[in-house]
């Protein structure tokens, strides 16, 4: 049945991406061909090759590299506390880590720019990388948390014992032996990031435009060609990157 | 080591430093704070208190406007019924891959790891653009149905986008949520309903038997957050009604978000008087969850795992 499981869900996803895949080097693909008579790339190379669309694939990278990074930051130590501790405080942190996803998604976008253009750092890239690691956070704590459960504590003790400074622990003993962990978290975060088109609009004021806004706004009214090849242009790092994550152990949230 | 290790200072600010509270505070810090002052932000604001809403009379006024509008229940009804459609199609899908997956022995295989992965992790704004592509009635699936013979032209093609009763839109979020159902329910699965659910074979319960009353009971305590958090992105979700919706019924995100981005303050307030109607909702139904996994789940006894 793990059969049933495997190619319904393959089939799935092949066809999602086979038939954009097909769409952007079609040509007059007009009803009722399955596969297109005709195929050119000159739509697609002229969509890739256009300034908005490495624009937004800059923009895009800047900000979710940076809220990778912070997320990262922010989560570790976090997700080697909770890794230690199990019992009342462990939940009471889950919970607060939770609160963002039981909120509406249009309601939160719009409370948080009405936060940041209280800052007054509404519509740039800064108070989009802060808008994002609201759902950032919780996730990469929730993947670098599962990593860490089976990280022997110990092993920084006996190294701190034979005096390694705590960056050396953190660089020789510790990272090395979770890396894969910390390899699938960061790509993770990265994607949470990369796919957030709402938050992006709104904190961005629409001036902020990622890939995930590109396409967003070439499918409510553009040509279908162009519209296939930006999705391509989304969906593409994501399966690279969720490709390396699937290389760690076990990346399962932790309940 | 601490995170904090190395800290210098008197004694208590090197035991605070190196409390598991100061370890989880610049999360948590960032994640309530954002999501707190978005939330505070949000019911005053529906309420006319706050600078975005400067000007606007104090009271229930939005909430009034809200519900008076002639669209208001037809919109708050087609998106309850999309919400719970989506809900209980990605949980009961969600489910029955976590089944599947342990209803044999081994480790589950790192194909289907990715593939799920790979489900959760796929842009919304891209799933619903693959979705039109597909199931539009000049999508592909209407160019097979066509080559087969069960169709002649485009519009015999059942309207799946854009429709009346959001069918695009269930779609489209079931499908990207019951991979998430399964992954959050795995450990669980994987942890503790596989031999409980071996143990209930080996005592002769039947399929539906071991599903029923060992399996879901079990991974209850995943199963619920879950849907709850399933049901909160349903009920309030931008991408997939914007892009796979019709003009009417539309859902309350789409109608929140209209509100928000027109020029006038006070409809701003409506904004969030609409957002935060479908936050009650959301609780609600939290409450509803908490409340039968009560009484579904099945105590497991920590000595016991």
């Amino acid at each position: 049945m793990r059969v049933a499981v495997r190619s319904t869900l393959s089939m799935m996803l092949g066809l999602a991406v086979g038939v954009l895949a097909v769409a952007a080097v079609s040509f007059r693909w007009v009803f009722p061909q399955v596969v297109p008579d005709e195929f050119s790339v000159a739509i697609a190379a002229r969509t890739l090759r256009s300034p908005a669309t490495g624009a937004a694939l800059g923009t895009g990278i800047i900000v979710s590299v940076s809220v990778t990074l912070i997320a990262l930051a922010l989560a570790w130590p976090a997700a080697r506390a909770m890794a230690r501790t199990s019992g009342r405080w462990r939940g009471i942190v889950f919970a607060v880590l939770f609160l963002p996803s039981i909120l509406p998604p249009v309601g939160l976008a719009m409370g948080l720019d009405v936060a940041l253009l209280n800052l007054g750092v509404d519509g740039s890239r800064f108070a989009v990388i802060l808008a994002h690691l609201v759902p950032a956070v919780p996730y990469a704590v929730a993947v670098l948390t599962a990593t860490l459960v089976r990280y022997d504590d110990r092993l920084d003790l006996q190294a701190a014992t034979l005096g390694a400074s705590p960056l050396q622990v953190l660089r020789h003993v510790t990272l090395p032996q979770v890396r894969s962990g910390v390899v699938a978290a960061a790509a993770l975060t990265f994607v949470v990031s990369w796919s957030q088109y709402l938050l992006t609009l709104l904190a961005g004021s629409g001036r902020v435009i990622t890939p995930t806004v590109l396409l967003f706004n070439a499918a409510s009214g553009g040509n279908p060609v162009t519209t296939a090849t930006l999705a391509l242009v989304v969906i593409v790092p994501v399966l690279v990157l969720v490709s390396v994550a699937a290389g760690a152990p076990d990346q399962g949230v932790p309940v | 080591m601490t995170p904090s290790a190395g800290i210098v200072g008197p004694a208590w600010v090197r035991r605070v430093a190196r409390s598991p509270i100061a370890a989880v505070a610049p999360a948590i810090v960032v994640v309530g704070l954002g999501a707190g002052y978005a939330l505070v932000e949000g019911l005053g604001a529906s309420f006319g208190i706050g600078a975005p809403v400067a000007g606007v009379p104090i009271g229930l006024d939005a909430y009034r406007r809200v519900i008076a509008s002639p669209t208001f229940w037809e919109s708050g009804l087609f998106s309850m019924w999309v919400a719970v459609a989506s809900t209980v199609l990605a949980v009961a899908g969600g489910t029955l891959i976590s089944w599947w997956w342990i209803s044999r022995p081994g480790r589950i295989r790192r194909i289907d790891m990715w593939l799920v992965h790979l489900s959760v992790s796929i842009p919304h704004v891209a799933w619903a653009v693959a979705f039109v592509a597909v199931l539009s009635q000049s999508g592909f699936a209407a160019r097979v149905a066509a080559v087969v013979g069960l169709i002649d032209r485009p519009d015999q093609f059942p309207v799946l986008i854009a429709d009346r009763a959001g069918l695009g839109i269930i779609a489209t979020i079931a499908t990207k949520e019951l991979a998430f159902v399964a992954l959050v329910t795995l450990p669980l699965a994987t942890r503790r309903a596989r031999d409980a659910v071996t143990a209930a074979a080996t005592l002769g319960a039947s399929h539906s038997q071991r599903l029923r009353f060992v399996f879901i009971p079990t991974i209850a305590p995943a199963l619920l957050p879950a849907a709850a958090a399933v049901f909160a992105f349903a009920l309030g979700s931008y991408e997939a009604p914007a892009l796979l919706g019709g003009q009417r019924p539309r859902t309350l995100s789409i109608v929140a978000l209209e509100h928000f981005r027109a020029s006038d303050l006070t409809r701003r307030a409506d904004a969030f008087a609409v957002s935060t109607l479908i936050g009650a909702v959301i609780v609600l139904m939290v409450a509803l969850l908490w409340f039968v996994g009560r009484r579904v789940s099945r105590p497991t006894p920590r000595a016991a795992r």
